[in-house]
């Protein structure tokens, strides 16, 4: 028999930058893609697609 | 047990080609280092194959998002330039055109690593090559080369590329990763109780491990 799986506790990380299997894109949080990004590109995010 | 011989685990669920495992697990290496019990700190990696229809042959990353997500070149070369940068932050080597690839291999061999304690130093040792550009870090000699350095012998690395072996531990600990919660890369968890989506920042990572200290000592 597996072990059952116990919930975790999530720390609450809303500038967390994660890379999703379903859309393919690694995203950042805004104030990261602020970095060098002074062309007017915030929410777009700095992002990529894997 | 008493508070001073109490081990926490901390598993990172990463696939080879996420900028932000690559970036994360920099940073977890730091607040790691860091910490007061970084000495009573054991890190596992697991393996997350992000898209199993990556092309079977090197492609560049440029060429790999406009093809896929319709982006203007230049977008696409922007938003890696973006990630470069942040990589750079860390003082991670980044080339914004590197290749992209099927990934399965190489997570097969994270398993082979961690059969012999050296996953986690397989998977950044690729992620090192791949993010820096290497046009052969996903050929069969280069995941040789930075295997037997690590102390596998070769006839191990090139026994798995020659099989299927450790495929159903990758798909395995995908489910794992999706039954704990993840929807994504980085995926973080500390002594089975804490979770952490996503790349943070190295502080958060610190503020996590001393969370979860509390847990394993109380």
């Amino acid at each position: 028999m597996p072990e059952p799986v116990q919930p975790l506790t999530f720390l609450a990380a809303d500038d967390a930058a994660v890379c999703d299997p379903v859309t393919g894109v690694c995203a950042a949080p805004d104030d990261e893609s602020e970095v060098g990004n002074d062309d007017g590109a915030r929410g777009e995010g700095a992002a990529s697609a894997r | 047990m008493t508070a001073t011989d109490s081990r926490l685990e901390i598993e990172v669920w990463s696939d080879v080609l996420c900028p932000w495992c690559y970036i994360g697990d920099a940073r977890l290496e730091q607040a790691i280092a860091a910490s007061p019990q970084a000495d009573r700190i054991d890190v596992t990696i697991r393996t997350f194959q992000l898209d199993p229809d990556f092309p079977a042959e090197p492609t560049p990353v440029v060429d790999y998002l406009s093809a896929k997500k319709g982006l203007p070149v230049d977008q696409a070369e922007q938003m890696e330039g973006q990630v470069a940068e942040l990589a750079r932050a860390e003082g991670l080597a980044y080339a914004p055109n590197h290749p992209v690839q099927n990934t399965l291999d190489m997570l097969r061999l994270v398993h082979l690593g961690n059969s012999r304690g050296v996953g986690w130093q397989y998977m950044t040792a690729m992620q090192a090559a791949l993010f820096s550009g290497d046009p052969e870090a996903f050929a069969a000699d280069t995941l040789v080369r930075l295997g037997t350095e690590l102390g596998i012998p070769e006839t191990e690395i090139r026994g798995v590329l020659a099989s299927d072996r450790y495929a159903d531990a990758v798909r395995a600990e995908h489910d794992e990763a999706i039954a704990l919660g993840a929807r994504g890369v980085p995926f973080t968890v500390l002594g089975r109780r804490l979770g952490i989506p996503g790349a943070v920042p190295t502080e958060a990572y610190g503020q996590a491990i001393a969370q979860a200290w509390e847990q394993v000592d109380a």
